[in-house]
């Protein structure tokens, strides 16, 4: 399991690998996370549930990372971890719990980077590669 | 690899072949041409962003690249579509996340010299005051009710609350408040991320600068926009913050649907658009509206955060801080161009309308509209003004600003924050940040030559050279 951060002119691209689906899934929520924060410095003192659907893989990985900012800004909250549970595929729609750990933002302790926009349907690819699961998309920031 | 043509000077033309509708049309030196070509052999291509758009239905004469053009998301940045209104496209992959990112620039009738007497003391004021960074909330705290207000009335709703003067409205691209916005198309999930980020300037590339006027090249529109030499400037680059990012992030499923109702066949999957005159995309377009509307009061709330400061700073009536001018770049907007209205998309472009247009302030209108550019950080930054011949060839669009050269993966590999700030102090430039990493992601290093962007569409004639702005004080968001 690892991710890491891709080049793109303007923005900056998403990269997860993992033995499963979820495992990549995680790993890229990581590496939105390390795109917006030093991760050493937030604590993982509260878990939140996320939960989000769409009408393929690629655009479940974009809506569950929008999810992930959507979550974090309304509730002024800074994630250190993501663990996505389970994706299942029901009736042609997929389905995507996750775990988010991490604390309330505080700028006192939070060392900050770029706030990122959101994650768009540019590059986006979910492959499967020598029995490991990469999921990448590009990020505006 | 594409075929590229010199029609003149710096004007290249990709001539219309496989999918494409129109042909595509590039405002670039040679240099330029040459990195677009390197780029080609890339996975991220400007040429084939640019073929992608002039692909879309409804295009009309030829899809635009300026020179600070780059890839972007979908659609390159620095670029402009025009679509008819009945058979074209509105596509999400033009206006892209940050709707209405713009500029607004602000006259002190300071004095550099004035200006540098507080230096130190005003870039604090302006660090501490100016709600910048990543999570940080605004000094307006709106109510479910009060943000449908707002999206409807742009920066008009902010100057009634008190924030701001009446005439700023005069000074920005449609008076601050663009008609058929509707809060209703808005999801409550934006206007929530919303409520505490009005007057917040956001990060990455979002900037305040105080800026003096270094050089004047033409003094008659310089005097017109009221512009001395030596005399400085606020420059204030931000957008509709987390509002517009929302609306984005909304509809990017929304219109991959109507686009399969539709059966458009959309080359990229981030052009995911839907015919304009659908109902699918007039939604799109309401909520559109209301992201420029929020656009505007944010930059309008930072400019009574500028005066506040100002004021205190200098002991002065805050009605001596005027708006210039303030106008978006990330937008899609009903115009008339050579008597056909037409929907006109701009990504990292700007509206620069020639002189005579009614849409220009009176005050302006015989000089052309000012075009706000601005540079990267720590490099010049220019007014200029909006040509006839860019209503004839660019439906009335210019650049947007430098435009970067460098991934910020790249970037950051070759600089250091620390020493980013110390050379730029060295030059006089007082740089404060909230993200030691934003500085090194938006390192000048990282940009374009900003003089060599700005001479292509000036020679072309595209827009002119009025003035060129020297930073003096840079917050970073």
């Amino acid at each position: 399991m690892s991710f890491e951060l891709f080049e793109h002119t303007a923005d900056i691209g998403l990269r997860g690998k993992g033995k499963t689906l979820e495992e990549a899934f995680s790993e890229c929520g990581n590496a939105l996370l390390e795109v917006m924060s030093f991760r050493n410095k937030t604590d993982e003192k509260k878990s939140i549930e996320v939960n989000c659907s769409a009408e393929s893989k690629e655009n479940l990985l974009v809506n569950y990372l929008n999810e992930l900012l959507y979550i974090m800004d309304s509730k002024d909250y800074l994630f250190k971890r993501i663990e996505v549970k389970s994706i299942l595929e029901k009736e042609a729609k997929f389905f995507l719990k996750a775990e988010c750990f991490g604390e309330k933002l505080d700028f006192s302790k939070h060392e900050l980077k770029t706030e990122v926009k959101a994650a768009t349907y540019s590059g986006l690819k979910i492959q499967k590669k020598n029995n490991e699961f990469i999921a990448e998309c590009i990020a505006d920031v | 690899m594409s075929e590229l043509n010199q029609l003149e000077g710096f004007v290249w033309e990709m001539p219309k072949e496989g999918n494409m509708n129109v042909p595509a049309r590039l405002y670039v030196d040679k240099e330029m041409i040459e990195t677009l070509k390197e780029e080609e052999k890339t996975n991220w291509s400007t040429l084939r962003q640019l073929r992608n758009v002039a692909s879309l239905q409804g295009i009309q004469k030829h899809a635009i690249a300026l020179s600070d053009c780059h890839p972007g998301y979908g659609a390159p940045i620095g670029g402009v579509a025009a679509f008819d209104l009945m058979e074209g496209l509105i596509t999400f992959g033009i206006v892209g996340f940050d709707i209405n990112c713009g500029v607004r620039t602000l006259r002190t009738n300071l004095t550099s010299d004035e200006i540098n007497s507080k230096k130190k003391e005003l870039s604090e004021a302006l660090f501490n005051e100016i709600p910048a960074g990543l999570g940080v909330k605004g000094k307006l705290e709106l109510k479910p009710n009060e943000i449908d207000e707002l999206l409807e009335k742009g920066a008009e709703y902010v100057v009634e609350k008190g924030f701001g003067l009446k005439n700023d409205l005069e000074f920005i691209e449609e008076k601050g408040c663009v008609k058929g916005a509707n809060p209703e198309n808005v999801s409550m999930k934006a206007k929530q991320r919303q409520f505490k980020q009005i007057g917040t300037l956001g990060s990455g590339n979002h900037y305040l600068e105080v800026q003096e006027v270094e050089e004047i090249f033409d003094e008659k529109t310089a005097k017109a926009f009221g512009l001395k030499e030596k005399e400085c400037v606020v420059s204030i680059h931000c957008g509709s913050r987390a509002l517009g990012h929302q609306i984005g992030t909304d509809y990017l499923e929304f219109l991959e649907k109507a686009a399969k109702k539709y059966k458009i066949k959309i080359p990229d999957k981030e052009l995911v658009c839907a015919p304009i005159q659908s109902k699918e995309g007039q939604k799109y377009f309401s909520a559109v509206n209301a992201g420029i509307n929020c656009a505007f009061a944010n930059r309008q709330m930072l400019t009574h955060l500028t005066r506040t400061v100002f004021s205190k700073v200098f002991e002065l009536e805050e009605k001596q801080i005027q708006t210039l001018y303030d106008v978006g770049h990330n937008t899609a907007k009903i115009e008339k161009h050579e008597g056909k209205k037409l929907l006109v998309q701009r990504k990292g472009a700007t509206r620069g309308f020639g002189a005579g247009r009614e849409e220009i302030p009176e005050k302006y209108r015989a000089f052309g509209q000012p075009v706000l550019i601005g540079g990267s950080m720590g490099t010049n930054s220019f007014i200029l003004s909006g040509t006839e011949k860019a209503m004839h060839e660019t439906f009335g669009s210019t650049i947007h600003g430098a435009g970067r050269s460098k991934s910020r993966v790249a970037a950051k590999k070759e600089v250091n924050a620390e020493n980013v700030i110390e050379s730029l102090n060295r030059k006089g430039i007082i740089v404060k940040g909230h993200s030691m990493k934003g500085i090194e992601e938006e390192a000048p290093s990282a940009y374009k030559n900003i003089l060599e962007v700005v001479e292509v569409v000036h020679k072309t004639g595209i827009s002119k050279k009025t003035v060129k702005l020297k930073p003096l004080i840079c917050i970073k968001g």
